[in-house]
């Protein structure tokens, strides 16, 4: 062990930026085990302040990974815009252009191909995307509804095609929720015919929130308890706190 | 005083007369309104054999470009190759250690004709930067990626170092980067001054591009900021005059060592009288225009998000976006989309390339809905023919609207620009007194006949002058 003695001398070795980096230079040689566990252990929010731009940086330069991290990067940058700092302002307008710019590359590219030859896959994906990136921006945006009409238009089209497998069709009744249309979201869920299966009932306490009729979201998510372990994390979470808030 | 005509050699990057655009209709309006200077034209391009965009005025007297990507042959030797590797590679630990190094060693030791594309990668001097270089910054990827990516940043600089200047009076850069490097190389060989113009902030802009690029690498992308932050740098110092457009930038250039007082603001102007003869007329409906290409950076989305609740609330309202379609085909196709969705098809036109004073004739309300923008001459367009505007908060924007936020909106915020839209229309008697304000200001402080005639002084004094010695 050299000692935290290391970073005196930053500017004259290779500084890791991530712990990743970190760990391949201590594999190497190139870093000491100091600089690993110093990148591994100085975990910063995203999101918390003061913002790391160069954090935000790295982050948007490993390109689209997920809706998740995409999505914790546009709030993190809308709050940026109202920046005092015209330079911070403007990378997070950049930023967010980048953002945008992934994904509308990605549906335009994905249009070209299915007007040359419609597929299944293709337009499972582009329903996807636009979904997805009307998620980004936050409830209450013009261009949030702009990119849920477009999802679900294309799911309409892939219905025409090929017929909804159960995946788009639960991506349907999500978006007419996202949408605000709780009753044909109902009866889309009824058409469904997924019976009380976990997703199913997972949709209906959705739409019972966007409802506001929190007593059957609770009743809803009693019912689901049994089969809280087939759900994803973040949903598990919010049964068991409606279960909570139901206690 | 010398009545000789002055000869300007004005340095360009990426623009006139090749490519069209704001600093380039500038440079050629620089050009034409000044038929008192000779110009000699040295562009700096990415690539070879690029047509001309411009017919040149006659007072360009010579034009030569500059290829970045092509290997010159040198015809010269250093007098001494030992002492000039040791220059770079001193200039090199200035860099690393954050200062900008004497850069007038380096161009004393590199004669002109000079390329020191092989020296620089091939002497044990060459390579100890290499590797060391390596060692701090990629030593955990391959080192031929890291080799690659040194020589070309390196190649295109050893390219202009090595060019030998036009003979001039003044050498005038319309850029830090490489322009403003050839500018400084010109300076230190023949001792004219160096007048530099910044339009926007060179280094900010490729750093923007850079982040945008995701084919370059973590390392790779810090060397390249850290080049341009570098080329800025030295132009900053070295540079006799320092134009910026506005404030906020000269400060941006002062923070980077730009010596204040060498530092000015020259702001761009506008053939006031051209807009200034606009007949307004009043058009059934309220009609809100945005001036300007259909591209992202404009963020056309945002108008079109904005128009559908200026609709909602003003069913007569009417939506003009003027300015070229067909520069990026998928994001107007998207655009076009959005219109539909949006159902505002009935009241929402595309113009393509028009006539704007055409639609500044009946325009109600100006938008600009820009993310990045410098000095937006269109503000000063609709200053003149009398239309209030709203914008984002962007570039010179706040300054030319007064910093009244009632007009301004951060970027990407429909609901806020709505707002303002709303403002306008409840209020039109204070929107008549504020026109007239404004047309005043426009008349007064952007006359482009004004900025020539600065930039004019400017090139005469410092055709007089010796260059301040760095």
């Amino acid at each position: 062990m050299q000692g935290f003695s290391f970073f005196r001398d930053y500017s004259r070795r290779f500084r890791p930026k991530t712990s990743h980096a970190a760990l391949k230079a201590l594999e190497t040689g190139f870093a000491p085990a100091e600089s690993y566990m110093f990148m591994a252990t100085s975990v910063k929010p995203l999101a918390e302040e003061p913002i790391d731009l160069d954090a935000i940086e790295q982050t948007l330069g490993r390109g689209s990974k997920d809706i998740r991290t995409d999505l914790l990067l546009m709030r993190t940058l809308e709050r940026l815009l109202h920046s005092s700092e015209q330079e911070v302002a403007l990378f997070a307008a950049e930023s967010i252009n980048l953002i945008e710019g992934r994904y509308s590359t990605r549906i335009e590219k994905l249009k070209e191909r299915l007007n040359e030859s419609p597929s299944q896959p293709g337009l499972e994906e582009i329903a996807r995307l636009c979904q997805d990136l009307a998620t980004l921006y936050g409830p209450g945006s013009s261009l949030r509804a702009f990119y849920l009409h477009e999802s679900y238009s294309w799911l309409r089209t892939l219905e025409r095609e090929f017929g909804l497998g159960d995946a788009s069709h639960t991506r349907l009744v999500r978006v007419l929720v996202q949408l605000g249309l709780q009753d044909q979201a109902r009866s889309e869920l009824e058409r469904l015919g997924i019976g009380r299966s976990a997703e199913a009932l997972l949709l209906e306490a959705e739409i019972e929130f966007e409802r506001r009729n929190y007593v059957r979201v609770a009743e809803v998510c009693r019912e689901l308890e049994p089969q809280l372990d087939s759900l994803e994390s973040d949903a598990r979470q919010s049964v068991a706190y409606w279960l909570e808030q139901d206690e | 005083m010398n009545s000789r005509r002055p000869r300007v050699c004005l340095i360009l990057e990426g623009s006139y007369p090749h490519i069209t655009g704001g600093v380039s209709s500038w440079a050629h309006q620089l050009i034409s309104a000044l038929p008192e200077v000779d110009f000699v034209l040295y562009s700096i391009s990415p690539k070879e054999n690029q047509p001309l965009h411009y017919k040149l005025p006659e007072n360009v007297v010579e034009h030569r470009d500059m290829v970045l990507s092509t290997k010159m042959k040198s015809r010269k030797k250093p007098l001494d190759r030992e002492m000039m590797l040791q220059e770079i590679s001193r200039m090199h630990e200035a860099f690393q250690a954050g200062s900008t190094p004497d850069f007038s060693r380096i161009v004393e030791e590199m004669p002109a004709d000079y390329f020191a594309y092989r020296d620089a990668v091939t002497s044990d001097v060459g390579w100890e930067l290499i590797s060391r270089s390596n060692q701090i910054n990629n030593p955990i990827y391959p080192f031929s990626d890291y080799y690659w990516a040194w020589k070309s940043g390196h190649d295109m600089i050893f390219t202009v170092i090595g060019a030998r200047p036009p003979q001039a009076d003044v050498y005038h850069a319309v850029s830090t980067g490489y322009a403003g490097l050839a500018a400084v190389v010109a300076k230190l060989r023949t001792g004219r001054p160096y007048l530099l113009t910044e339009h926007g902030l060179y280094h900010k802009e490729r750093e923007m591009e850079i982040r945008r690029v995701r084919f370059i690498r973590g390392y790779q992308r810090d060397m390249w900021i850290r080049t341009y932050n570098q080329l800025s740098k030295l132009s900053y110092r070295y540079a006799d005059r320092i134009i910026s457009l506005f404030e906020y930038n000269r400060r941006v250039q002062i923070e980077m060592g730009a010596p204040e007082d060498r530092t000015q603001v020259i702001a761009n102007g506008i053939d006031v009288e051209f807009y200034a003869s606009v007949k307004r007329e009043h058009r059934e409906g309220f009609h809100v225009g945005l001036v300007g290409r259909v591209v992202p950076i404009k963020d056309v989305k945002t108008f079109i998000a904005m128009s559908r609740i200026v609709k909602d609330r003003l069913p007569e309202a009417e939506f003009h976006v003027i300015g070229p379609t067909d520069e990026d085909s998928a994001y107007f196709e998207d655009c076009r989309t959005m219109v539909r969705s949006f159902r505002l098809t009935d009241c929402f036109h595309f113009t393509g390339r028009a006539d704007v004073r055409d639609y500044y004739s009946f325009l109600d309300v100006l938008l600009l809905t820009s993310v990045r923008e410098a000095q937006p001459l269109v503000i000063l367009e609709a200053y003149c023919a009398r239309i209030p505007v709203v914008s984002t908060r962007v570039g010179n924007v706040p300054e030319l609207l007064d910093y009244d936020d009632r007009f301004l909106a951060a970027s990407k915020d429909p609901e806020k620009l709505a707002e303002a839209v709303f403002y306008v229309h409840d209020h039109p008697d204070e929107m008549a007194r504020l026109v007239e304000k404004n047309g005043e200001k426009a008349r007064r402080f952007y006359d482009r006949r004004d900025v020539f005639r600065r930039y004019l002084e400017l090139y005469r004094r410092m055709a007089e002058e010796e260059s301040w010695q760095a």
